[in-house]
């Protein structure tokens, strides 16, 4: 009973409710604003976790109102889902606990809690784009999740963040438009928008339709995570978002879109015997945005938007990972996407709090900031470290598995390219890291730095600085990699989940 | 559980031996070289991790984790370097990364049903594997970063660049061919020999000219590694173990220099044997074993290589040649440095040079001692019953020696006033994150800035994708 379906759908209405009963909450009683704040997101964390416990062991079905199998609303987690809802309770948590923990007395503090209702919201739309079994309604909690995040961006206010929102809302309004479409053709082709149902009748859906339908989705559902080429609004708007939404936004949104991208293909689009496969060209693109990422980051004079640029590479590499086709690729995606989540949440956090102490978003005013917080800059150099992919942090396990998987499959190129980047990304962090624990004119900077005050939300920055040597061991413990393995080889077999499905709709 | 990771047989018992040997030398020496307390406790920790990391690659009994400690040994020599000279250390770390790229897949590969053992592995993997493991130990073509890198960073780092770091890539080589013949290897072996000589006798900055012969002598022991058979390994090792020692000492020398007169210049460099006799003295035995001239260890290393080149003839006298080079290279050292009159002004009173002088004389002894009882070390690696003080022998060693001085006499003048450069692939050093920095324009300039450029490549792409699926 404790993990009962109905953590699912909790995981989407407290937050939903949440975000619209804090403002009421606000206006009676102003003095608890933070109090209910912290309230709700460790209960939306929490709710999230049972969803996620849901979906361990067999995919769990939650059918709501008990409507029939084409009309009704269907709640799914399996374990390829409570993955993510993993990533998207912790990411969360993360992004509200420096978002609301340390409320600034400032007046512009005081008015951050306004940012609750549509962090909140955001929250509710991962959360139901992880557990939905339905085209359509994946379709709406990606509306939900676009518009919030459009609104977020825009949020800090500056001259750069606002037209990083604007360009946002038109490529991905252009982006839902082509979901859209692919969806549409499916229902025509299909007759039925449940995700069992349809993948069940993909084979009378005529060739034509399903190769549109699949570059649609393709289009829509890459843009959103920010695929080459597609990735033109995440350099822009995931740098210029104040520093807790850039957070979710790296660590957590893009994922929720992986996602989906991911359960599509799998579902509707499986190998096809002859031609092209959605999997083949997701492999192609994922080397692309590979090298598309770590290029420009190379020369990033702001440490934020080399990070942005680094998320279009990582996107790269969970597209190779799933490429391949394989549990072992599957198992190297989910994986990476868990160290990259930690790892980008920790890196923005770092960033963001490096650039208040500096006054400034450059690294190169970043200077002896490493002496005066040893161990939070450990921490970020730790993180840099797992995403550059240096052993034996965690980073480097899960690109050794994408590696395997690729030269498994006989694919050399993409396997040098995950190897490259390990290279090319050295290349623009180790710079910023020299910055942080360089020597030169530390006297001067020093006492230049010294005025200001503490870095914020340095508990968090040092315990996401201890998971990238924590998740080493989920690969290096052989249990914990079994389990991965088996994820990876359930989220390659529709037939399990469409089963699942099916036996819970027709009893 | 412990053998199941890590394996101690005699070989690379003899290459663990050499680096905590090395290690120890340069923890002393680093006590004079680097003047603040912090630097030199900074020093001294990450010292003592490059050499647990250094064993840890040698004793691996899986290419996994062979990878995973020399790619820490490789983050370790990177701090080290960076404590003075952050742009070299950058560019090692950048090539070295690259290099495990194709370390990484091979490794994979071959180890897709399970681990791998440190050994020889399926032929579709090879080469992928030997372009690697040759970045690490700078093959010829892939040794564009070891120039800079080798002379630019402070002098103890150098030494255990030249003196271990190589070698760890020379023993995956070994393991990788498990002593079978393959040619390629044992030419470029020749090759490197002959290049790296050429290229040293030219070079203007001592400890250019020392990361030169590195390349020289690198490539006696992959010519012989190439060659195969039953003597390849002993050889392999024990020359390994003899230039990592005498390249040692020679780097430290260097770096006494490079303290006691503020530069590494030829031009501005000489008379040191006066002011530092005690150095001039070290130099003098380390050149000769380099050189390989009888009563050191680099001649009985040397003689158990050209034993094992017995069937290569061509190789063998590429090698002959090589040596005359080597001779020259270290008489232009011994005359341009040590000998001569002063020109730059002596920085420091001797006292500073305690802990130099003293780490540098910890080598010597065993250069002498493997000299004088040549047929020890390779006993230890199980192969007996060579006589190293032959006529023949040490006939060619002191005509090779001889011939070298007489070159170099004759064209004395000459390599004083060389400003020629040849040109070597190591500018590919410098250009190397200019040439990223290039690969971003091109995808930089479809980051335009404007909505329009984005909406057309994204339908672009759309209809390619409709195209490609139906």
């Amino acid at each position: 009973m404790i993990f009962s379906g109905y953590w699912m759908l909790w995981s989407i209405l407290f937050p939903m409710t949440a975000a619209f009963v804090l403002q009421l909450m606000h206006h009676f009683a102003p003095g608890r604003t933070r109090k209910w704040l912290l309230f709700s997101a460790a209960a939306t964390a929490a709710a999230t976790l049972a969803a996620a416990a849901t979906g361990c062991g067999k995919p769990e079905v939650l059918h709501i109102g008990g409507w029939s199998a084409a009309l009704g609303i269907l709640l799914v987690t399996d374990r390829l889902s409570a993955v993510f809802l993993l990533i998207s309770a912790f990411g969360g948590a993360a992004a509200a606990w420096r978002a609301f923990c340390a409320l600034p007395e400032t007046s512009a503090g005081k008015e951050r809690w306004r940012f609750c209702g549509l962090f909140f919201i955001l929250w509710a739309a991962i959360n139901g784009i992880l557990v939905t079994g339905d085209l359509f309604n994946l379709f709406v909690f990606f509306e939900i999740l676009a518009v919030s995040t459009y609104v977020l961006v825009g949020a800090a206010m500056t001259r750069e963040s606002l037209e990083a929102g604007l360009k946002y809302l038109v490529l991905g309004t252009v982006g839902a438009l082509f979901l859209l479409l692919g969806i549409a053709l499916l229902y025509m082709g299909g007759g039925v928008l449940n995700f069992a149902l349809l993948s069940s009748v993909m084979d009378s859906i005529p060739r034509g339709a399903r190769a549109a339908a699949g570059s649609c989705i393709v289009v829509g559902l890459g843009l959103k995570m920010g695929m080459f080429p597609f990735h033109f609004w995440l350099p822009d708007a995931h740098s210029t978002a104040s520093t807790e939404v850039s957070m979710i936004l790296s660590g957590v949104v893009v994922k929720a879109s992986f996602y989906a991208l991911l359960r599509v293909t799998i579902l509707f689009f499986p190998d096809v015997r002859e031609g092209v496969s959605v999997l083949n060209v997701l492999l192609v693109l994922g080397v692309l945005s590979l090298f598309a990422g770590h290029l420009p980051a190379q020369r990033q004079a702001d440490v934020k938007r080399m990070l942005a640029w680094s998320t279009v590479a990582h996107m790269g590499y969970l597209l190779v990972g799933i490429g391949c086709a394989s549990p072992l690729g599957i198992a190297g995606a989910l994986f990476h996407a868990l160290n990259h989540a930690a790892a980008k949440i920790g890196l923005f956090l770092g960033a963001g709090s490096f650039s208040a102490l500096a006054g400034a978003g450059e690294w190169r005013s970043f200077q002896g900031l490493g002496r005066r917080f040893p161990g939070e800059s450990a921490a970020f150099a730790l993180l840099a470290g797992s995403l550059i992919g240096l052993p034996p942090l965690s980073g480097f396990w899960s690109k050794w598995m994408i590696i395997l998987a690729a030269m498994e499959k006989g694919y050399w190129a993409a396997a040098l390219a995950v190897g490259a980047g390990t290279a090319l990304s050295c290349a623009y962090y180790v710079p910023v890291l020299f910055q942080l624990f360089g020597s030169q004119q530390i006297e001067e900077s020093f006492k230049k730095n010294a005025l200001s005050g503490s870095f914020q939300s340095s508990r968090l920055m040092l315990g996401l600085g201890a998971t990238t040597v924590f998740f080493a061991l989920l690969y290096l413990v052989p249990e914990a990699r079994d389990q991965f393995l088996s994820v990876g080889s359930a989220a390659l077999s529709p037939e399990l989940y469409r089963s699942a499905v099916l036996e819970a709709l027709i009893p | 559980m412990v053998q199941r990771y890590f394996i101690f047989t005699a070989d690379r018992r003899v290459l663990a031996l050499l680096a905590g040997i090395l290690v120890l030398a340069a923890a002393v020496y680093g006590q004079g070289y680097f003047k603040k307390t912090g630097e030199r406790r900074f020093f001294s920790g990450f010292l003592f991790l490059f050499l647990l990391t250094v064993l840890g690659a040698v004793f691996s009994a899986l290419w996994l984790g062979f990878l995973i400690f020399i790619e820490l040994s490789t983050v370790a020599l990177f701090i080290l370097i960076a404590m003075k000279e952050r742009n070299v250390a950058f560019r090692y770390l950048a090539v070295q990364l690259a290099g495990a790229a194709f370390l990484l897949a091979g490794i994979a590969g071959a180890g897709i049903k399970g681990p791998v053992l440190f050994g020889p592995v399926q032929p579709p993997f090879f080469p992928l594997l030997l372009a690697g493991l040759g970045v690490k130990s700078a093959l010829l073509g892939l040794h564009f970063w070891l120039p800079e890198a080798h002379g630019k960073s402070p002098a103890p780092v150098s030494a255990l660049l030249s003196g271990i770091a190589v070698k760890t890539g020379v023993f995956g080589l070994l393991l990788l061919t498990g002593g079978a013949y393959v040619p390629s290897l044992s030419a470029a072996g020749a090759a490197m020999a002959l290049w790296g000589a050429f290229q040293a006798l030219l070079q203007r900055d001592v400890k250019r000219l020392l990361a030169y012969s590195t390349i020289s002598q690198l490539g006696y022991i992959v010519a012989a590694l190439g060659a195969g058979g039953v003597l390849s390994v002993p050889a392999v090792l024990y020359h390994a173990v003899t230039h990592g020692l005498s390249k040692g000492m020679l780097f430290f020398c260097a770096g006494i220099l490079e303290k006691a007169y503020g530069t590494k210049d030829f031009s501005r460099l000489g008379g040191a044997a006066e002011r530092l006799p005690g150095t001039c003295i070290l130099f003098f035995i380390a050149a000769a074993s380099m050189i390989g001239l009888p009563g050191t260890a680099g001649f009985a290393s040397k003689a158990l290589l050209k034993a094992s080149l017995i069937d290569f003839p061509l190789v063998s006298a590429c090698l002959l040649v090589a040596n005359i080079g080597t001779a020259m290279v270290f008489c232009k050292m011994s005359a341009f440095a040590f000998g001569g009159v002063q020109k730059s002004r002596y920085l420091h009173s001797p006292e500073c040079f305690r802990f130099m002088n003293a780490g540098t004389a910890v080598l010597a002894p065993l250069l002498l001692f493997s000299g004088f009882f040549p047929g020890i070390l390779p006993a230890f690696l199980g192969s007996t019953g060579h006589s190293f003080y032959t006529v023949p022998k040490c006939g060619e060693s002191l005509l090779a020696a001889v011939c070298g001085v007489f070159l170099f006499l004759f064209l004395k003048k000459r390599l004083r006033a060389s400003a020629t450069r040849v040109r070597d692939i190591d500018v590919m050093s410098e250009r190397f994150p200019n040439m990223i920095g290039n690969g971003a324009r091109i995808v930089q300039r479809l980051q335009g800035g404007f909505l329009r450029g984005y909406l057309l490549t994204a339908a672009l792409t759309a209809l390619i994708l409709m195209h490609l699926f139906s």
